[in-house]
This record gives C-alpha cells, sequence and structure tokens, in this order.
C-alpha cells in the first residue's frame, strides 16, 4: 500500500469512526445492533477466557451466593417494622428467582460507558431492566443482553438514580457523585432526601422498588450512611451512603428474575444449574 | 483502496485483539484495581506505531479502539475509543526517529500515547460531567509506562524481525 493510498484509507476510517460517535450520541439504534452483534461473537470467548470455573465448588459458591442475598432481603424485609413498610414488603415483593452469574468483563475505556459484562445473556431468561443483587446487597441493572452474556450498570454510573428507603421509612434517592462542592471518599454514592426529614450515621439503606420491580425490586441493601452533610441552604437533607457492596471486588452475582405470578412460585429460592 | 492483508497484519491485529480481552477479562480477575490496570492495548499501538510512522500509527490505534468499543461491557459513545487510540497512534508515531536511535525514544512515544489517551478520557470526563479522577490517571500512565519499560523491547525486536522477514 502507498502511502497516499494509506493516508486515504486513514481519512475514510476516521470520517466512519466520527459519523458512529454521531450516531451513537443522537441516539440512532445502528450502534447498539453493531455492539450486541460484537457481543454475540465475542461472548463465548470472554465466557472461556475468564475461565469460570464450572466445578462443584463453584457452583456451591453460587448457591452460597445466591443464599445470602435472600437472607439479606428478608432480614431487611423483618427490619422495616412501619405500616408502610410492611405493605411493600408484601409477599409478592422481592420475591423473583435469583440467577447466579459470574463477572466476565470489566469496563476499562477511559470513556466510560458500561461497566460490567456477567456471563449469562438471552439464553438463560435474562432481559433488559432486571436487578441485579451480590450477597451483601444491590449492584446495580441490566441494560442490555447479548445471547451469552449481559452487560450491567453499577450505582456509581454518571446516570444511576435508585429511590431508597432509609432506617425505618424515610424516603429519599441514592446517585453518584458528589452533591455539589461537597468532597466524598471515592466509591460514596449521595443520598438525597424527598422531605424534610433527618438521617442518623449508620443507617440501613434499602430500595424503595419500582413498579413491577424493574428495574429495582423492594428490599435490598444499597448501603449505610456514613456521614450526614451539613445543610448548605438546600430544602432537604443529603448524606453520603458507603454501598454495601464493593464495585471494584464484584464476583458472583445474580440477576432477579421476575417471577412467574400464575404458578405462585414466589418465595421459593430457585437456584439454577449450572449447564 | 482496500489494504492488502499481510499476515504481519494479521498477527498485529490479533495481538490487539488479545490485549483487549485480557485487560478487559483476565487482570480483574486477579484483582488488580482499575487504577493499576495498565493499558496494554496502548503499549500494543505505540510498539507498532515507533516502528512505522504517524499514519500507521493511527491505523491501527483506531482498529484498535474498535476493539476495545465493541468487546463488551465496550465503551459508549461507540467509537470515541477508536479516535482516542487514533491520536495516541499518531503521538507515538512522531517519535518514528528518535525510537530508531534508542530506547528512550520509543518510550518517549509509549508516554505520548498514554498521555493522550488519559487526557483524553479526562477531558471527556469533564465535558460529561463525571468525576474527574487525576490520581489514577496518573498512576495508570506510570504503571503503564513501568509495563512498556519491560516489553518494549521485545515488542520492537518481535516487530523488526519480522520486517526484516518481509512478512509485512
Amino acid at each position: 500500500m502507498t502511502l497516499l493510498a494509506r493516508r486515504r484509507l486513514l481519512v475514510v476510517l476516521l470520517i466512519a469512526t466520527v459519523v458512529a460517535v454521531v450516531l451513537d450520541l443522537s441516539g440512532s439504534g445502528l450502534p447498539d445492533r453493531a455492539r450486541s452483534l460484537a457481543a454475540a461473537a465475542v461472548g463465548p470467548v470472554q465466557r472461556s477466557v475468564a475461565g469460570v470455573d464450572r466445578s462443584d465448588g463453584a457452583r456451591l459458591e453460587e448457591e452460597n451466593a445466591v443464599l445470602r442475598a435472600r437472607l439479606a432481603q428478608a432480614e431487611a424485609r423483618l427490619a422495616q417494622d412501619d405500616a408502610a413498610g410492611r405493605l411493600l414488603a408484601s409477599p409478592s415483593a422481592g420475591a423473583g428467582h435469583l440467577l447466579p452469574a459470574r463477572v466476565v468483563a470489566t469496563n476499562t475505556t477511559v470513556t466510560g460507558g458500561r461497566q460490567v459484562t456477567v456471563d449469562i445473556g438471552q439464553r438463560d431468561g435474562v432481559e433488559p431492566n432486571l436487578t441485579v443483587v451480590a450477597a451483601d446487597g444491590l449492584v446495580g441493572r441490566v441494560v442490555s443482553v447479548a445471547p451469552w452474556s449481559s452487560d450491567i450498570r453499577l450505582l456509581d454510573g454518571a446516570d444511576a438514580a435508585v429511590a431508597v428507603r432509609v432506617g425505618s421509612g424515610v424516603l429519599g434517592s441514592v446517585a453518584a457523585g458528589p452533591a455539589g462542592d461537597l468532597a466524598r471518599s471515592p466509591g460514596d454514592l449521595t443520598l438525597s432526601l424527598v422531605d424534610r426529614s433527618t438521617v442518623a450515621v449508620g443507617d440501613r439503606v434499602t430500595t424503595l422498588g419500582s413498579v413491577g420491580g424493574r428495574p429495582y425490586v423492594p428490599g435490598i441493601v444499597v448501603g449505610t450512611v456514613t456521614s450526614v452533610d451539613l445543610p448548605r441552604g438546600q430544602l432537604t437533607a443529603t448524606a453520603a451512603v458507603r454501598p454495601a457492596v464493593d464495585p471494584s471486588r464484584l464476583d458472583v452475582v445474580a440477576v432477579v428474575l421476575p417471577s412467574a405470578p400464575a404458578t405462585g412460585t414466589a418465595g421459593t429460592a430457585a437456584v439454577k444449574a449450572p449447564s | 483502496m482496500i489494504p492488502r492483508l499481510s499476515l504481519l497484519g494479521l498477527l498485529r491485529t490479533g495481538a490487539v485483539l488479545l490485549a483487549a480481552l485480557a485487560v478487559a477479562t483476565v487482570l480483574p480477575r486477579f484483582g488488580v484495581p482499575a487504577r493499576f490496570r495498565p493499558d496494554l492495548v496502548v503499549l500494543l499501538v505505540a510498539a507498532s506505531a515507533v516502528v512505522r510512522g504517524p499514519a500507521q500509527g493511527a491505523l491501527l490505534g483506531l482498529a484498535a479502539g474498535w476493539v476495545v468499543d465493541l468487546v463488551p461491557p465496550g465503551g459508549s459513545p461507540l467509537g470515541l475509543t477508536a479516535l482516542l487510540y487514533a491520536a495516541a497512534g499518531a503521538a507515538a508515531g512522531l517519535f518514528h526517529r528518535a525510537a530508531h536511535r534508542s530506547l528512550l525514544g520509543a518510550l518517549l512515544g509509549l508516554a505520548a500515547a498514554t498521555v493522550v489517551v488519559e487526557l483524553g478520557g479526562v477531558c471527556v470526563a469533564i465535558l460529561g460531567d463525571g468525576t474527574v479522577d487525576l490520581a489514577a490517571a496518573a498512576t495508570r500512565t506510570l504503571v503503564t509506562l513501568a509495563v512498556g519499560l519491560l516489553a518494549l523491547p521485545a515488542l520492537l525486536g518481535v516487530d523488526r524481525a519480522l520486517t526484516r522477514r518481509r512478512l509485512a
């Protein structure tokens, strides 16, 4: 290839790439299709490169994580002793099947984007906007699904916000990033209350739940309040929340599949046997 | 317009694909925190760019960036990492002459490429209203340079040996 041809090729490819960036930013479906094609092609390779262990020990570890997640869920529900809590913690709430999964890849680009890929996908029944939990609490939600893998957005993602209940019933929302100019230790989330109530250090923060359990089912531990911010003239209080799950140490997680209401399987811990 | 597929080109593409997979998949499994993960992709791009010059460096960087963007979980928006790595490849390619004289020149090329990628990331974070972690960016640059100091001589040697055998 001559130098001129190479330059010309470079210019054409650069223009094509810029077009791809603009298409993705403008919300066209084309880049997403390219992504899912790539995910379908690379998924099996990723699963094998990640060396996901399919031995008995690994299966027990997955079962253990699922059961601990269910236990934490049940404890969180017991801890809500107010009327609203009892109402929301009805048997149907938060009683989906937990499908264990392993993290096979994490994001490495400096430009951000989706954060974690797990080794279950469409073929296992995963759909977008399902809750993802770990043994200690909430991990995030499924944002896209390929045949063999799914991408998960964690709580510290730029546009992740979770409606939560603090302590015995104060409502608020948890999002990443500092509130205004306050300093936060890395990894901490910011809790903003919806009304003029107060929270205390050590209060437990659990999910409030969304309509139909998507993207977040109720009663999952998000974290604990580590410090309450001084009032800075705003109407409602804000506080720092240390997440229950350390996003840099994710391994076994579980996707909460919606339980079929007609079959009455709610409340049974369904641990999928790894295929 | 269609590039002639050479064995060397295939080898380079394969190496970049493996590096992208390794950075995303294997390193986190060893419990390496994100800030200490070397950017192996930029290392391979820079190693090739300092031998071949800016135009080829930018081409390989673009291809590598596309791989990084497409291997799940991938980058967002699609193609931005490709543009960043193309700029990094071109930057490393500017040290073409210096790299012929000494290893220090090649290392400078790698440093330029890494700085371009990290600075680009910081700019994207500022524009995208994300949190900017300058300490992490600096740490990653240093780790990548340290790995490059060990790996660059071997990578350059392999690349030159393959070129000498007229595989290109």
